[in-house]
């Protein structure tokens, strides 16, 4: 899955035509902001909260070498085995020598949008890897074959109906369109999986520095099944998720969960220190952290981009957002989506890639308001989109992969049009006394300026300038 | 060079760039938790927050009267087997039990020579490190008398909890350096019963871990 520019349009135009789509996300993004907005509205203070969160995302970011660092010398200390991999490939391959030097044949997993990002799915079963997702939502679209449309419910562009036909389709279950009959036969299906895997994979939501410890944040109880039964536990982490410190915690838990379901608490909070100890009689034997980069140190070299790095991934700007809701989350073509997607994505596959994505924004800023950090999502959408319309020739290289990517020349030039009118009154008045003139002549539509000009008509020049109107005033 | 270092390195030129940041976060977040609605008592606010999610109690006065607490949990939810660790304060809660006909199983190998036997028993009995009483979640260190499917595996979930183990916040708890000083092999925070809302944003109970938690608080 790869963004791409002229899919985007076409796939962004369908969705909205989409009227089952876009009825599933009213129902479920409105439900998912009245929670989040609740639980919010309960704390004292709220806004202060958020930038505790957002001074701790920095002091970790500002520190991050050091506290990368530690966490590894604290989580080898008790035994957990630490791996980093600069690219998705290099992260794959990590984790497929562990599956083969342990005969794995199954692997159970937790939630992890760093393993969509690297597609570790797709790469074990190439190499003759069982892989079966263990989160619902992620079970219901690996079972429909498609990749999750939302960082937090993957399966939110989907109704109830959509997943009945595809659990009879799929799994050969009568027919139900009852929600806790689906989760009850999810649950025995992967009942049986926990009971054989030789892997859980899964994420990570706060790697502390201080300790070493890896904290996984959930409600079903897969994560806490994939880090518990099957003897190998691999935790897949961007190099961004370490936190320095242990105190650091309850800040940024209390903003995660209410930001990304509107709970005061998800149901387990799984924190994870070492491997299974001697005499202890479960929990996996081997347990390997594999830190990946695929981009994020490069993100991190620029002081302003660095705060995209601060992302909790709590999905809360997705919902918010008005171009989600009303394309949905595979029209990105992106494993991030939405406003966060829009910043983090061009900047790890490169404005070539995804700079147009910078440019489905309204610049509305709701992200901005709702972010538990505060990353400020619509300035850096204008960053890059102006990395990305830079003149080539300009050669900046603060910002490499794909500066001037985006340029138009059409563009550029009307725009250098303008500003040479606007500098000039004497072309300005010439301008604007030849388009009242010429009124009548202009086309109603500017369709062929760009598919936002399609949909709207373009303004009466009115008959009298200000200028004239004011030379002209009784009295002057 | 290896991954590690070619990353490391790249952080480091990085991380050079000057970046203004308050340094006493902790003392900002204890500021900010002042400022709250106030916990009350903790065992009330505890309580409250835990019948939120569902989650049913009983209030007991001391070990002596868990045994009974607990049969009564075994009727009402039809339970026929239960599981503990090897933890010799619920031996004679197991007394009691195999002596009311409940079949009463101990988990004193390990998960994999007991795996069936672990999956396939009706309700796991665990003791509770603590509790948070701000957001409803007990507190468990699971260990080598408790393993950490005990608490997981079984459809319903009973944990025993001594009132005074009951901490106001997540902060009360860490504050103790418990934690800190010798990390856990795996510590959870548990407040409530297994649930997914994947479906339609539909709250349901009971996905891959327990579908009841009951508490027992003692004291």
């Amino acid at each position: 899955m790869k963004p791409d520019a002229g899919r985007f349009k076409v796939d962004a135009a369908r969705a909205t035509l989409n009227a089952t789509l876009r009825q599933n996300l009213n129902h479920t993004l409105g439900l998912i902001r009245a929670r989040r907005d609740a639980a919010f509205e309960a704390l004292t203070a709220p806004e202060e909260l958020q930038e505790i969160g957002q001074a701790i995302k920095q002091e970790s970011l500002a520190r991050l070498p050091e506290l990368l660092e530690r966490l590894e010398d604290r989580l080898t200390a008790r035994g957990i085995q630490v791996h980093w991999a600069e690219t998705a490939d290099e992260a794959n391959a990590i984790v497929l020598e562990i599956a083969r030097r342990r005969g794995v044949q199954l692997v159970v997993k937790g939630k992890t949008m760093v393993s969509e990002e690297t597609e570790l799915n797709r790469f074990l079963q190439r190499h003759g890897i069982e892989v079966l997702e263990a989160d619902l939502g992620e079970y219901i679209v690996q079972l429909a074959q498609q990749p999750p449309s939302h960082i937090v419910a993957p399966a939110i562009h989907m109704n109830r109906r959509e997943i009945a036909d595809l659990f009879h389709e799929k799994l050969g279950e009568p027919y139900t369109v009852d929600i806790e009959a689906m989760t009850a036969m999810a649950r025995r299906v992967l009942r049986e999986k926990f009971k054989t895997a030789g892997m859980g994979v899964t994420g990570v939501n706060f790697a502390i520095a201080e300790t070493g410890t890896l904290c996984l944040v959930e409600n079903e109880g897969n994560g806490r099944m994939c880090t518990t039964a099957p003897p190998v536990h691999v935790a897949m982490m961007g190099l961004e998720k370490v936190v320095a410190n242990l105190s650091d915690l309850p800040t940024l838990n209390r903003l995660l969960t209410r930001s990304a379901t509107g709970q005061a608490i998800s149901t387990y909070f799984n924190w994870i220190s070492s491997p299974r100890r001697r005499g202890e009689k479960d929990g996996p034997e081997e347990v390997h952290v594999v830190i990946l980069d695929n981009g994020r140190s490069s993100v991190y070299s620029d002081g302003e981009l660095r705060d995209t790095l601060a992302c909790l991934r709590c999905g809360a700007c997705l919902n918010i957002c008005p171009v989600y809701a009303r394309i949905g989350g595979h029209a990105y073509r992106a494993v991030y989506m939405g406003p966060i997607g829009k910043i983090l994505t061009p900047q790890l596959a490169g404005l070539e890639t995804a700079g147009h994505l910078t440019g489905a924004s309204t610049l509305c800023g709701a992200c901005a308001e709702v972010c538990p950090v505060k990353i400020p999502i619509p300035d850096l959408l204008l960053r890059l989109r102006q990395e990305g319309s830079q003149p080539t020739a300009a050669g900046r290289a603060l910002f490499g992969p794909g500066a001037g990517s985006q340029r138009k020349p059409a563009e550029a030039m009307l725009w250098k049009g303008w500003q040479v009118l606007h500098d000039r009154p004497a072309y300005y008045r010439a301008a604007t006394a030849l388009a009242r003139a010429a009124a009548a002549l202009l086309p109603r539509r500017a369709a062929s300026l760009s598919p936002w000009g399609r949909r709207r008509e373009l303004p009466v020049p009115a008959r009298a300038s200000l200028h004239a109107l004011l030379r002209n005033r009784p009295g002057a | 060079m290896s991954a590690r270092d070619n990353i490391l390195n790249r952080l480091r030129i990085g991380a050079r760039t000057a970046f203004a940041h308050p340094n006493a976060t902790t003392a900002r977040e204890a500021e900010w938790a002042a400022k709250q609605p106030p916990i009350g008592d903790p065992a009330r606010r505890f309580l409250a927050e835990i019948g939120k999610v569902g989650t049913s109690y009983l209030r007991v006065p001391d070990w002596t009267a868990v045994p009974d607490a607990v049969t009564s949990w075994v009727r009402e939810y039809g339970i026929s087997s239960v599981m503990t660790g090897t933890t010799p304060a619920l031996e004679p809660l197991r007394e009691h039990l195999r002596a009311q006909g409940v079949d009463t199983r101990i988990l004193a190998e390990t998960a994999e020579t007991q795996r069936e036997e672990i999956f396939n028993t009706d309700c796991g009995i665990t003791t509770a490190r603590g509790a948070i009483a701000d957001t409803g979640s007990l507190l468990l260190i699971p260990s080598a008398q408790e393993p950490r499917l005990l608490s997981l595996a079984m459809p319903v979930h009973i944990a025993l909890l001594e009132r005074a183990n009951l901490f106001p916040t997540l902060a009360d708890y860490l504050a103790n350096n418990e934690f800190r000083n010798q990390p856990p092999t795996n510590l959870v925070l548990v407040s409530g019963a297994s649930r997914t809302a994947d479906i339609e944003l539909t709250l349901t109970v009971g996905v891959h871990g327990p579908k009841v938690l009951l508490v027992a608080l003692i004291g």
